[in-house]
C-alpha cells in the first residue's frame, strides 16, 4: 500500500519522461556527438573529427552573419511583439476603446492564423521588384526613387523579411497580453484615478508591474523563435543574396541538406542550443521569476 | 455435406495457394523524381501505368518533389532505409556525388546483356555523362540545353540584325532600351540560373584543357585570369543589358517577361519550348549561344545535359527496377515524351516532325550541330564550390563584391574540396 502511494505518480510521469527522452533528449544528445564527426546523410560512415568543426565555425564568415541577422531578428522582434504589442494590449483594453475592441482584437489575430508558407508567398507579391504592391504605390506616388528591389538586396533583404514575422506574430502576443491584462483587479486603476493617476502613469505603476509574468513568457518565446527563425528566410530569400538574409536555421539547413555536411550543420545546432540557453538563463536571472512581488 | 465440406476447404486450400504464390510473386518498387507539375507529373503517372500493366505482379508507388527541394530530399532518403528502388538523377557531380557514396547500383550487368537494345535505342552520346569510373550508373530520358531564343519581333521593330557575337549583344543594347525593350531578360534570384550564365561564360573564355582540370575536385584551383574575366563580362552584360533587380528576379518571372514581350533576348533551356508555343504572341528563334571574338575557351559547345533514372544500391529488387528504367528510357515512351511534356529525347529517332514540333526538331538539331555537350555548371562543380561561387555571383550584382573577391572565394572553396578529395 505504501510502495503504490509511494511509487504511484509514477505511472503519471514515465509516460511523458519516456517521450520526452526518446524525442527530444536523445536527439539533442546525438546531435552532441555528431558535431565531433565529418559525414554526408549518404555517405556510409562517419568520420571522427574532435572540435575541428567548432573550430571552422568559429573562423565561418557566413556563420556570423547568420548569428548577426539572428540578432537583429532578436532586437526587432522584441521591439514589436513585447514592447509594442504590450502598448496595443494596454490600449485595446482601455474603457475609451471598449467599443472597437473586439474587432481590432480579431483583425489583428487573422495573420496568426495563416500559415508562414502563405504569408511568405503573399509577401512575395508585395516585394516583387517590378510589380509589386510596395514598388508601384511608391511610384504611384512619385517616390520612384524608393522602389527598392526589397528581397533581392542585401542592404533590405533581412529587413523585409524581418518585417513579415512582426506583421504574423504581433496579434499572437497582443492577445496573451490582453488576457493578462484582464486578470489586474480593476479596483487598482480605480484608486489610482481616484488618487489622480494619469493613463501613462497607471500603464507603468500598474500595468507593467502587474504582467511582469507574462512579458516574461512572451519575451522567452519571442528570443527563443527570433533564434530558430528558419520559415519566413527560407522562403522568401532562401538567405540570399549571397549570406546576405541567412540566418543560423537556413544556414544549418544549407550545410545539412544542400552541402551534405551533417557533422559541421551538428555544430551550428549545438551552437543554437546554447545561444538559446544562455539567453533564457539570463532572462530568468534577471526577471527572478516566480517570485511574484 | 461431406462432400460439400470437402468441396470448400478445396477451394480455400486452394485459394490460399493461389494467393500465397501471387504475393511471393509481387513486387513493390517506389519511384522517386522530380515533377510534381503538369503535364509532366501526369505523363510518368500514365506511363507507370503502362507498365504495371505489360509487367503484372509489379506495382510502383510515385513520390515527386519540385527541382531543389528535390535535391535535398533524394540525398537524406538515399541514406535511410526508405530509399526509393528507382530515382530521377541528373547526370555529373551530382550523380558523381551519389555514385562515390555507394547509393547507386552499377547498370553493367544489365547493359552487358542488352547492349544491342541500348545501342538502338538510345543516343550513346547522351549515356557518357551517366558513367563514373568506367561504369554506367544510369540512363537518360532528356537531353536539355540551354540556348538564346529571340524575340524576332523585336529585332525587326529596332531594325538590328541577329547578333552573331556576344559582343553583337552588347551592342544592341542601347537600341533596345531607346525602344522601349528590355534587351537580355536576366535573374539571379536562384543559384542554378546564375550557373547557366557563368557556366557558358566560363565555357567560352577559358581554355578547356584548364577546365577540365579545375572542374575536378581533386585538382580544381580556378586560378586562371579567364574565369575573373567571365565573371567581368556577367557584370557589364548584366548592367548594360539586363532589367532592373535581378537578384530579386527568379527564372519564372524572369521567362514571363520575355514571353510577355517585354525582352529581346532569353537564355532558356529547350525544355522550355512548350511555355512559348503555348503564351508567346511574337515570331522568336534560338540558337546556341554566341561566341565570344576573342575567347580561349570553346566557342561552339552548349551547356546542357542528359537527365535520366537511377536504380538504388538498396533496391531489393534490382532487375525489377531495371525493367521500369528500361521502359521510361525506352522509344516507346520517348516518343510520346517529346510530344506532351516538350522535352527533348535521347532516344534514337524520337525527335521527328512526326513526334515533335518544329522547334522542338530545330533544338535537337542545334544540340547535334554543337561541338559537344558541357554540363550544367552547379552539376559540373562541387555543391561547396557552387554555393560559394553563386553567393560571391549574387553579392557581385548587388555591388558588394568584386569579379576578383569572388572568384579568391571559390578559389578557397577548391582548396576545402581538394583536401577533402584527397582523403
Amino acid at each position: 500500500m505504501n510502495i503504490a502511494r509511494k511509487y504511484g505518480s509514477l505511472i503519471y510521469v514515465v509516460p511523458a519522461a519516456l517521450i520526452t527522452t526518446v524525442f527530444v533528449y536523445y536527439p539533442l544528445l546525438l546531435n552532441f556527438i555528431y558535431s565531433f564527426y565529418e559525414f554526408s546523410a549518404i555517405s556510409p560512415g562517419k568520420v571522427f573529427v574532435g572540435w575541428s568543426n567548432f573550430k571552422e565555425l568559429l573562423h565561418d564568415e557566413a556563420a556570423l552573419i547568420s548569428l548577426l541577422n539572428n540578432v537583429k531578428y532578436i532586437l526587432i522582434s522584441v521591439f514589436f511583439q513585447v514592447i509594442l504589442s504590450f502598448i496595443i494590449a494596454a490600449i485595446l483594453e482601455d474603457r475609451f476603446f471598449r467599443k472597437v475592441s473586439p474587432f481590432l482584437r480579431v483583425l489583428y489575430f487573422v495573420p496568426v492564423l495563416l500559415s508562414v508558407t502563405i504569408v511568405a508567398f503573399i509577401f512575395q507579391f508585395f516585394y516583387d521588384p517590378v510589380n509589386g504592391l510596395i514598388n508601384q504605390s511608391l511610384a504611384a506616388v512619385g517616390l520612384d526613387s524608393w522602389r527598392q528591389p526589397w528581397l533581392g538586396s542585401s542592404d533590405t533583404a533581412i529587413y523585409a523579411v524581418i518585417a513579415i514575422s512582426q506583421w504574423q506574430s504581433m496579434g499572437y502576443t497582443a492577445l496573451l497580453f490582453i488576457v493578462s491584462l484582464q486578470t489586474i483587479p480593476k479596483d487598482l486603476y480605480e484608486a489610482s484615478s481616484l488618487e489622480g493617476a494619469s493613463k501613462v502613469q497607471q500603464f507603468f505603476h500598474i500595468t507593467v508591474p502587474q504582467s511582469k509574468e507574462i512579458i516574461l513568457v512572451v519575451l522567452i518565446v519571442t528570443v527563443a523563435q527570433s533564434f530558430t527563425v528558419f520559415g519566413e528566410p527560407y522562403i522568401l530569400t532562401g538567405g540570399g543574396p549571397g549570406y546576405s538574409s541567412s540566418v543560423l536555421a537556413t544556414y544549418l539547413y544549407e550545410n545539412a541538406f544542400n552541402q551534405d555536411r551533417m557533422g559541421y550543420a551538428s555544430s551550428i545546432a549545438v551552437v543554437v542550443f546554447f545561444l538559446t540557453m544562455a539567453v533564457l538563463a539570463v532572462q530568468l536571472k534577471i526577471s527572478k521569476t516566480g517570485e511574484r512581488s | 455435406m461431406s462432400n460439400k465440406k470437402t468441396s470448400i476447404n478445396i477451394i480455400l486450400a486452394a485459394t490460399t495457394l493461389v494467393t500465397g504464390i501471387a504475393s511471393a510473386e509481387d513486387i513493390e518498387l517506389d519511384l522517386f523524381h522530380r515533377w510534381p507539375n503538369e503535364p509532366i507529373r501526369s505523363f510518368i503517372a500514365d506511363r507507370v501505368a503502362e507498365f504495371e500493366r505489360q509487367n503484372p505482379g509489379i506495382t510502383v508507388n510515385i513520390d515527386q518533389v519540385l527541382n531543389d527541394s528535390y535535391k535535398d530530399k533524394l540525398r537524406v532518403i538515399l541514406g535511410s532505409s526508405n530509399a526509393p528502388d528507382v530515382f530521377f538523377s541528373w547526370s555529373g557531380e551530382f550523380g558523381n556525388n551519389l555514385v562515390r557514396n555507394g547509393t547507386v547500383r552499377s547498370l553493367e550487368g544489365f547493359l552487358e546483356e542488352d547492349q544491342q537494345w541500348l545501342e538502338d535505342n538510345i543516343l550513346l552520346s547522351q549515356v557518357d555523362p551517366f558513367e563514373y569510373e568506367g561504369e554506367v550508373y544510369g540512363l537518360p530520358w532528356q537531353m536539355n540545353g540551354k540556348a538564346l531564343f529571340y524575340n524576332l519581333d523585336a529585332f525587326n521593330d529596332v531594325g538590328l540584325d541577329l547578333p552573331d557575337t556576344y559582343q553583337d549583344i552588347l551592342a544592341s543594347c542601347d537600341t533596345f532600351r531607346e525602344n522601349g525593350y528590355i534587351p537580355v531578360v536576366f535573374s539571379s534570384k536562384e543559384h542554378w540560373a546564375i550557373s547557366h550564365w557563368v557556366g557558358t561564360f566560363n565555357e567560352r573564355l577559358v581554355s578547356p584543357s584548364v577546365i577540365e582540370t579545375d572542374y575536378q575536385r581533386e585538382s580544381g584551383r580556378f586560378t586562371d585570369p579567364g574565369y575573373v574575366r567571365a565573371l567581368e563580362e556577367l557584370e557589364h552584360m548584366v548592367t548594360q543589358c539586363a532589367n532592373d533587380f535581378p537578384n530579386a528576379t527568379d527564372h519564372s518571372t524572369e521567362r514571363s517577361m520575355f514571353i510577355a514581350g517585354r525582352a529581346a533576348m532569353n537564355f532558356l533551356e529547350y525544355g522550355e519550348i512548350r511555355y512559348l508555343e503555348e503564351d508567346a504572341d511574337f515570331a522568336w528563334d534560338s540558337t546556341n549561344f554566341p561566341p565570344f571574338e576573342d575567347g580561349k575557351g570553346n566557342q561552339n559547345t552548349m551547356q546542357g545535359a542528359p537527365e535520366g533514372y537511377m536504380i538504388a544500391e538498396k533496391s531489393e529488387h534490382p532487375e525489377a527496377a531495371y525493367k521500369l528504367v528500361k521502359f521510361l528510357t525506352s522509344g516507346e515512351t520517348a516518343r510520346q515524351s517529346t510530344a506532351v511534356t516538350g522535352f527533348i529525347s535521347p532516344a534514337v529517332g524520337a525527335v521527328t516532325p512526326e513526334t515533335a514540333s518544329e522547334n522542338q526538331v530545330a533544338a535537337a538539331e542545334q544540340i547535334a550541330e554543337a561541338d559537344g555537350m558541357h554540363l550544367w555548371l552547379d552539376n559540373a562543380l562541387d555543391i561547396r564550390i557552387v554555393n560559394t561561387y553563386m553567393n560571391g555571383v549574387q553579392l557581385m550584382l548587388d555591388g558588394q563584391m568584386t569579379p576578383s573577391e569572388v572568384m579568391a572565394d571559390v578559389q578557397e572553396a577548391a582548396a576545402e574540396v581538394r583536401e577533402v578529395a584527397s582523403r
